[in-house]
């Protein structure tokens, strides 16, 4: 894994702000601008909790949890 | 913005925060909370790491304006657990390749269930806490992939249904709807063993085994495995089985005991 930005559990809030995300009263991630929940490829929404990453212009976001991640490291 | 323009970019912004820092052209770019400084650079890991809360509204701009410059040339910006997870899921390729032969035998969403039960069985091997992955498993899978990872733990997919699949493929008319119908009853029903958990006392282990008993007698399943992990499951399947052989109801075949688990094999007696 070369070309990568890694970040701290801790500031998980402030990566979804640089990223023009924030987060809805559920806990779910949402678009700044229109408020709509954000998607992973499997269509699922993405609490913070759950939230891993993202890769390809902020618009992929990846999972936390571990099928997801044995998912990710297969694709890459 | 090249990727190059990008990363002198964030040099530039950084200005007098760098101090007698000399960055090279790339470096890592990591975000943390950082209790005195606002960033701080590890030579050795070549890795700047940025306090972005504490960076001033011009800065926190050019830090967005590259990360977002990054991303579309194909960074990945990843939290560090996360990433951590994914070199120890790279590392185990081999143990992956072994479940290859399932792919596309089972459903997607078993071999799913099965390639995380491997990565949980693995973890579970260094002795790491798994209590974490297994929770992520049942709440993606429910109950069957809580199954699926049971019975790959005890070697039941290498040792009973690719064998089962060898055999069943052998016949002309054999279809994978063939094997799926087997595999479904394997894990709704798993009839050749027992998986004792800690809520189960002696008595409840007996009550499962004659119930197995009870139904394994319709398809002529003659043994049935008990398998448990820690102290207490170990000295209640103990308990079970002696009771059971007295009764004349069992034959214990065998009894393979080590590091606080153990796995019994029982013949069922016909009455």
């Amino acid at each position: 894994m070369k070309k990568l930005i890694t970040f701290d559990n801790t500031v998980k809030e402030q990566m979804l702000e640089l990223l023009d995300k924030r987060i809805d009263k559920e806990g779910f991630i949402i678009e700044k601008d229109s408020g709509q929940r954000v998607l992973t490829p499997a269509g699922e929404e993405i609490t913070l909790e759950d939230f891993a990453g993202v890769k390809k212009g902020s618009e992929i976001f990846i999972k936390s949890d571990i099928s997801a991640l044995i998912d990710f490291a297969k694709k890459k | 913005m090249s990727i190059k323009e990008a990363f002198k970019r964030l040099i530039g912004v950084l200005g007098n925060l760098l101090g007698n820092i000399k960055l090279p052209e790339h470096f890592h770019i990591h975000f943390s909370f950082l209790s005195n400084n606002k960033i701080e650079y590890k030579k050795t890991e070549n890795k700047l790491i940025l306090d972005y809360s504490k960076l001033n509204s011009k800065q926190k701009l050019v830090i967005t304006q590259v990360v977002k410059e990054l991303l579309q040339g194909d960074y990945i910006i990843f939290e560090e657990e996360a990433n951590k997870i994914v070199k120890d899921i790279q590392k185990k390729d081999s143990k992956f390749e072994k479940i290859g032969f399932f792919k596309d035998k089972l459903l997607l969403s078993d071999y799913n269930a099965l390639e995380t039960s491997v990565y949980i069985q693995s973890v579970f091997e260094e002795g790491k806490d798994i209590t974490k992955f297994k929770r992520q498993l049942i709440e993606k899978f429910g109950s069957r992939g809580n199954t699926i990872c049971k019975l790959y733990g005890a070697g039941y997919f290498h040792n009973l249904i690719q064998p089962l699949y060898a055999q069943l493929s052998m016949e002309k008319s054999f279809v994978i709807d063939d094997f799926r119908k087997i595999f479904d009853r394997l894990i709704e029903e798993f009839p050749f063993a027992i998986f004792v958990n800690r809520t189960m006392n002696a008595n409840d282990i007996i009550a499962e085994i004659e119930n197995k008993i009870h139904k394994n007698k319709k398809y002529g399943i003659q043994s049935l495995n008990l398998h448990g992990i820690n102290t207490v499951n170990v000295k209640n399947i103990r308990v079970a089985i002696e009771q059971l052989e007295n009764k004349g109801k069992i034959k214990i075949k065998s009894v393979d005991e080590k590091d606080k688990m153990i796995l019994v094999s029982i013949e069922i007696i016909s009455s």
